[in-house]
């Protein structure tokens, strides 16, 4: 049974633990200090948090019955400065392959299906929507 | 005795609140009430509003498409393209 989190404290990485499984993957998705707009700051996420914990609750729900695995998934919204975890994605399977496969999807499908948005804080001082 | 199956309503009044979010909020504020938006199409309200790249729409919490037609308590949600992670 897997678990979606919306939220604004910052995230940790789960304990997962079931003997069954040979495969734990985690991703973490980081806010960088760099990208095509210039030097950034920081990263404003900002949701619509009803829609976006039950698109990210559809999301993992539909990811664990496809490939059979246990899926974490939580994001976090408001200010972060660079080298935050804005994103963690933790899967729980019996083998590598489908635990990657599920991973990346899951991914993929919060870019595109969550209602949430960033704002790039720039060092000089610029604030853009991505 | 009203047949048609109950619409879940986010707002007591007659009106339709309209809530924008991420780039959109900047250009068009945050909420909007409006008195007049009943019966209109949600494509209707968007030339309306004379807003540009609506990505997702949602009705009191629910995705919807755009030729859903508004009614008086609606909570209507605008959303520009996403894009979390």
């Amino acid at each position: 049974m897997g678990k979606a989190i919306i939220t604004k404290e910052p995230l940790a990485v789960p304990t997962m633990e079931d003997p069954n499984i040979g495969s734990f993957i985690v991703f973490q998705g980081k806010v960088r200090n760099h990208s095509e707009n210039g030097e950034v700051q920081a990263i404003e996420y900002s949701a619509y948090e009803e829609l976006a914990l039950s698109q990210l609750g559809k999301i993992v729900q539909e990811t664990e019955e496809k490939y059979n695995v246990t899926v974490y998934a939580a994001h976090r919204i408001g200010r972060l400065v660079v080298g935050e975890t804005a994103l963690v994605v933790a899967t729980l399977s019996p083998h590598r392959q489908e635990g990657f496969l599920a991973t990346m999807e899951i991914i993929d499908r919060i870019k595109k299906e969550v209602p949430i948005w960033k704002k790039e804080i720039l060092t000089d001082g610029r604030a853009v929507w991505l | 005795m009203n047949s048609q199956p109950e619409r879940k309503k986010m707002v007591n009044d007659e009106m339709v609140k309209v809530k924008f979010f991420g780039k959109l909020a900047d250009l068009h504020g945050t909420e909007l009430m409006l008195e007049n938006a009943k019966g209109k199409t949600i494509q209707e309200l968007l030339i309306e509003l004379n807003v540009e790249g609506a990505y997702m729409l949602a009705v009191n919490g629910a995705l919807v498409s755009s030729n859903v037609t508004l009614e008086d308590g609606d909570e209507l949600a605008i959303m520009p393209p996403v894009g979390g992670g």
